[in-house]
C-alpha cells in the first residue's frame, strides 16, 4: 500500500527527462510472459503508448491481459516491419500464410485492443478475403455466430435478396 | 487510481473457441463494419446481412463501396446491367450513412439503356467532402460514349487516391483544380484535358501511374504501358517539358525527382517525326541510382525553343547528357537546374546540324553547381564549333571546383581547327587552380 502511494507521488512530481526514451518496454501477455521491446515498437501500439504517456514514462512494464503469448510475437513482428518500412505484399503474404482462421481473429482483436491501425486494416482485409464469395453458413461458422432468424424469416429474407444472388464458392473445410 | 490496464488480469483461454466467439460478437458495430468495408459491396449486402439479426442492417452503415459489373457475361449484357444498376441504386438509396469515404465503380456503360446516365449519377452520389478514395473504370465496348466527370469532384479536397481508367473525360483546364491531399493518382491517357493543370494542383502527390501515349512504331523498344514514379521525399514539385506540335500541347512528366542522384538524359531524336510525346521511358533502380531516359521526338523545334523547362534535380550529382547536336543553351539550362551536380558527361552525336551561335555567356548568372560542385566534365564528340568552344571557355572561366576537363575530339575535326580550339582554351584564365584540361586525350596521351 505504502509503495503504491509513493509511486503515485512520483508520478505527480514533474520529471524533466523522459525515462522511456531509452529504456526498453516490457509487455506482459495475458499468460504472464514478458516481452521486451524497443520504445519505438511501443509507439506503434497506441494503447501502450498512451499508457506510457499517461504515467510520464515512469512505468515501463505493461500488462496486456487480453493478448496471449502466442499472439503477441506476431504483433511485435508486424510492428517491427512497419517501423522499418518493410511491409511489402510479399511480407504480408508470408505473414498471413502462417495463420489459421482462429489466429487471424485473435490478432484482429489484439490489433483492435492495441489500436494499431495498419495491422487492423491488414487483418480486416485478410478476414474479408477469407469470407468473400462464401455462403451465409460459412460466414456464420467463421465468426461463430448463431443464426437467430427463424427458418421462415430466413427464407423470406433470402427471397428478398434473390436479385443479388449469383452463386457462391463451395465451402472449404474449416482449417481448425 | 490505478490505471485501467493494471486491473483485472485475465487469463485468456486460447483453447476455448466459444470464448473467442463471444469476443467477436462483443465488438462494436463500427468494427464489424470495418471488416465489411473490405468486402465487395455485393457480399456485404447479399451474404453477411443474412448471418444474424445483428448483422442484418450492418451494411447500411458502410462508408466504403465496391461495385463491379462484368460485362462479358454471355448474351445477356443488357439484362445483367439492369440487375447491376438496380442493385447499385438500391444500395445507394438504402444506406444510412450519407458520407462515402471510398468508392470503386467498374462497369461497361454500353449495356445501359441510358448510357452514361447511371455512371454519372453514381459518381455524383459518391462525391462528397469526405471522399478519400475514388476509383472509376468505365468501359464502353462501342467506344462512343464518355463519362464526363462532374465539376463537383474538384471540391473533394480530402481525396487521397484517385484512379481514372477507361471512357472518362475530366475537364480541369478552365476551372482550376486543387487536391491538397492527393497522394496516389492513376490516370489513363487522354482523360484529362490538361494534365499540367491537374498535376500542378496536387502538391503532395507521391505515386503516379500514367499510361503515356505510346507511339506504335516503336516496336523494337516497346515501352511498358504505365510508369510508376515513386518518391520518398515529401517535398514535391512538378516540372514539365512542353512541346508544341500539330497545334496540340503534350507533355512529358518528370517531377519530384529530388532524391535522385544519378541520371542519364537521352535526348535523341527519333526517326518518327510525327510522334509528339516526350516520354519518360524508363525509371528503374532504387532510390539512389536511377537511370532516366528522356525521349524527345520533336527535338528540332524544341531545341531551339525557349520554352524548354528542365526539371529541377536537386540531388543529382552525376549526369550524362546525350544530345543530337551540341547545344549550349540547353546545357546551361540543365546546369541551372542541377545545383548539386559534380560529374557531367556530354555526348553530342552528329545527328543534326548544330544551331549557329545561339548563346552568349553572361558572367553574372553562373549556375550554382559551377560555383561549388562541378569537378568533372567530359565532352565527347567535340567538333570545334563556336558554340562548343564558348561553352568550354565558359566552364573553365567559371568553374570554381573544377578538377578535370576532358574533351574528346570528333574524328572529323581537322588538325588546324584542333590547334585553334586548344590555343583558345589554354589561354583562358581558369577559375580553379586545380583544374586540368585534357584536350583530345585519346591522341595526346
Amino acid at each position: 500500500m505504502a509503495e503504491e502511494v509513493s509511486s503515485q507521488m512520483n508520478s505527480l512530481s514533474i520529471s524533466e527527462t523522459n525515462p522511456s526514451s531509452s529504456a526498453t518496454i516490457s509487455l506482459v501477455s495475458g499468460d504472464d510472459i514478458v516481452f521486451k521491446v524497443e520504445p519505438t515498437i511501443a509507439k506503434e501500439m497506441e494503447t501502450v503508448q498512451s499508457f506510457i504517456d499517461e504515467t510520464d514514462g515512469k512505468i515501463t512494464t505493461i500488462p496486456l491481459p487480453n493478448i496471449s503469448s502466442h499472439d503477441l510475437p506476431y504483433v511485435i513482428e508486424y510492428c517491427e516491419k512497419s517501423i522499418a518500412g518493410k511491409i511489402t505484399k510479399e511480407f504480408e503474404a508470408e505473414f498471413v500464410k502462417k495463420l489459421n482462421n482462429e489466429e487471424v481473429k485473435e490478432l484482429f482483436l489484439a490489433a483492435n485492443y492495441l489500436n494499431i491501425k495498419k495491422l487492423l486494416d491488414f487483418l480486416s482485409q485478410v478476414i474479408a478475403d477469407r469470407i468473400a464469395n462464401k455462403s451465409v453458413e460459412y460466414v456464420r461458422r467463421y465468426f461463430g455466430i448463431e443464426n437467430d432468424f427463424t427458418p421462415e424469416e430466413e427464407a423470406k429474407l433470402r427471397e428478398e435478396l434473390a436479385w443479388t444472388f449469383t452463386g457462391v464458392d463451395p465451402d472449404d473445410e474449416d482449417e481448425n | 487510481m490505478a490505471p485501467k490496464l493494471l486491473s483485472g488480469k485475465r487469463q485468456k483461454e486460447v483453447e476455448n473457441h466459444g470464448g473467442d466467439t463471444d469476443r467477436i460478437s462483443s465488438l462494436p458495430d463500427s468494427l464489424l463494419c470495418h471488416i465489411l468495408s473490405f468486402l465487395p459491396t455485393k457480399t456485404s449486402v447479399a451474404t453477411t446481412s443474412l448471418v444474424s439479426r445483428r448483422w442484418r442492417h450492418l451494411w447500411q452503415h458502410l462508408q466504403v463501396f465496391y461495385f463491379a459489373h462484368d460485362s462479358d457475361e454471355s448474351g445477356q449484357g443488357s439484362k445483367m446491367f439492369e440487375k447491376f444498376a438496380f442493385f447499385v441504386n438500391a444500395v445507394l438509396a438504402f444506406r444510412k450513412s450519407r458520407d462515402i469515404r471510398k468508392f470503386e465503380l467498374s462497369c461497361d456503360i454500353a449495356w445501359s439503356n441510358h448510357r452514361c446516365d447511371c455512371a454519372d449519377m453514381w459518381t455524383r452520389a459518391a462525391i462528397n467532402p469526405y471522399l478519400e478514395e475514388l476509383s472509376l473504370n468505365i468501359r464502353d465496348y462501342t467506344g462512343e460514349i464518355n463519362l464526363l466527370l462532374p465539376r463537383s469532384l474538384l471540391n473533394c479536397t480530402n481525396l487521397v487516391s484517385l484512379s481514372l481508367v477507361g471512357q472518362i473525360k475530366m475537364n480541369v483546364g478552365h476551372f482550376g483544380v486543387y487536391f491538397p491531399s492527393l497522394k496516389w493518382l492513376k490516370l489513363q491517357a487522354e482523360i484529362v484535358d490538361s494534365e499540367i493543370v491537374l498535376l500542378s494542383g496536387c502538391p503532395v502527390l507521391e505515386t503516379l501511374q500514367h499510361n503515356f501515349f505510346v507511339p506504335v512504331t516503336w516496336a523494337e523498344d516497346p515501352l511498358p504501358p504505365s510508369q510508376r514514379l515513386k518518391f520518398t521525399d515529401g517535398s514535391f514539385s512538378w516540372t514539365f517539358l512542353e512541346v508544341d506540335s500539330f497545334g496540340k500541347q503534350t507533355l512529358g512528366i518528370i517531377g519530384n525527382l529530388q532524391s535522385m542522384v544519378d541520371a542519364c538524359i537521352d535526348f535523341f531524336p527519333s526517326q518518327i517525326s510525327e510522334s509528339v510525346d516526350p516520354i519518360l521511358t524508363r525509371i528503374q533502380g532504387s532510390y539512389n541510382e536511377l537511370d532516366i531516359q528522356l525521349r524527345h521526338l520533336t527535338s528540332k523545334c524544341s531545341l531551339r525553343s525557349q520554352i524548354l523547362n528542365y526539371p529541377e534535380f536537386r540531388n543529382l550529382v552525376h549526369l550524362k547528357f546525350i544530345l543530337p547536336c551540341f547545344n549550349t543553351n540547353l546545357l546551361v539550362n540543365v546546369l541551372d537546374k542541377c545545383p548539386m551536380i559534380e560529374v557531367l558527361i556530354i555526348q553530342s552525336n552528329k545527328e543534326e546540324q548544330p544551331p549557329l551561335r545561339t548563346w552568349d555567356p553572361k558572367s553574372t548568372t553562373v549556375p550554382k553547381c559551377l560555383k561549388s560542385r562541378l569537378s568533372y566534365i567530359h565532352i565527347e564528340g567535340y567538333q570545334g564549333f563556336e558554340d562548343e568552344l564558348t561553352f568550354a571557355e565558359y566552364i573553365l572561366r567559371n568553374g570554381f571546383a573544377l578538377k578535370t576537363v576532358l574533351i574528346f575530339v570528333d574524328t572529323s575535326m581537322e588538325q588546324t581547327n584542333k590547334y585553334r580550339s586548344l590555343k583558345r582554351l589554354t589561354d583562358i584564365p581558369r577559375r580553379s587552380s586545380m583544374c586540368q584540361l585534357k584536350f583530345d586525350p585519346a591522341v595526346s596521351s
